[in-house]
């Protein structure tokens, strides 16, 4: 017997069995700002039991929702902070030998050639690869207009020893929706 | 010239404790820090660093006691390393950094080696 009454558009059910099938622990959608992320340290701090793993998932965690905060076409203005911060939605799930976290939100469509080749360079760099590369960014000035260190998405790469997996989608013709899962070794 | 105050900023849940403490020479910076805007919170240091290196030639001990830093934060080491690194060609060695890490923290050794490595300043690794 199916019971609708006042049925919500959103399901609680599909999303349950979302976040079930995926292991996923944590799930936050908004916006991105500090006391989300002093949260989310909170939880991460008490698992996994190595201190390491937990802190580079912690890391991952930062630069995935830093990318957000400054990067999301979508923002959402901060009463405490007196300015527009991006909005959008971090999970961290697992596998059987994985931890992944994985971010979404909306770009603008035209930045998604510069996304695309920035990962798909950094998938082709090793370890000693990443190290260098992140040190030749890291020196030079930061961009004027862009308030990132531009040196996130290596971050990512050197963190989890994993490539990094991303997935663009057309929303319309002026904007995408960006998604990057980034896993680490259990 | 006008003496130094000293510098001290209460640590947050993303912010580092700073005690930049002018007449001992003796800057130390404990905690985590990843402020979503690393500018706001690391200029006024950076400007006293500035203003301190411009007028004292006494040696200066800067302490990096730091559990976790993004990478924003990381530029502004660089910024702070730089400074650091002029005073101690005009004054002969008398800076030295000592980098503070948990013995377990594989990570953060090898990010202290990462600045080390971009810096003729003498590094000390301290493991706690």
């Amino acid at each position: 017997m199916q019971i609708t009454q006042n049925a919500p558009r959103f399901s609680m059910h599909k999303f349950y069995s979302d976040v079930r099938d995926n292991s996923v622990s944590l799930a936050f959608q908004g916006i991105m700002s500090q006391e989300v992320l002093s949260l989310i340290a909170l939880a991460l701090r008490r698992r996994p039991d190595n201190e390491v793993l937990a802190k580079r998932l912690f890391g991952i965690v930062v630069e995935l929702a830093q990318n957000i905060y400054h990067y999301s076409h979508s923002k959402s203005y901060s009463e405490k902070d007196k300015r527009d911060i991006g909005v959008g939605v971090i999970t961290i799930g697992e596998t059987a030998n994985h931890y992944v976290v994985n971010s979404g939100n909306i770009i603008k469509a035209h930045e998604a050639d510069h996304i695309t080749k920035r990962c798909d360079f950094i998938n082709t760099l090793d370890k000693e690869g990443l190290k260098e590369f992140q040190k030749q960014v890291r020196k030079e000035p930061q961009r004027p207009d862009r308030p990132g260190a531009n040196i996130g998405l290596i971050e990512l790469a050197r963190r989890s020893s994993n490539t990094l997996g991303y997935n663009i989608n057309a929303i319309d013709a002026e904007t995408s929706f960006l998604t990057l899962s980034i896993k680490i070794d259990k | 010239m006008v003496p130094m105050d000293n510098l001290h900023i209460h640590h947050t849940d993303y912010t580092p404790e700073i005690v930049f403490d002018a007449d001992s020479g003796i800057l130390r910076i404990e905690g985590e820090s990843y402020h979503e805007q690393s500018m706001v919170f690391y200029q006024p240091i950076i400007s006293w660093l500035r203003e301190y290196l411009s007028q004292t030639d006494r040696t200066v001990e800067v302490h990096f006691n730091i559990s976790y830093f993004n990478t924003l934060t990381s530029r502004r080491f660089i910024e702070m390393l730089e400074l650091l690194e002029s005073y101690d060609e005009k004054h002969k060695g008398r800076a030295k950094i000592f980098w503070h890490y948990n013995s377990s923290d594989v990570d953060m050794l090898e990010s202290g080696k990462e600045f080390a490595n971009e810096t003729y300043l003498a590094f000390d690794f301290v493991p706690a």
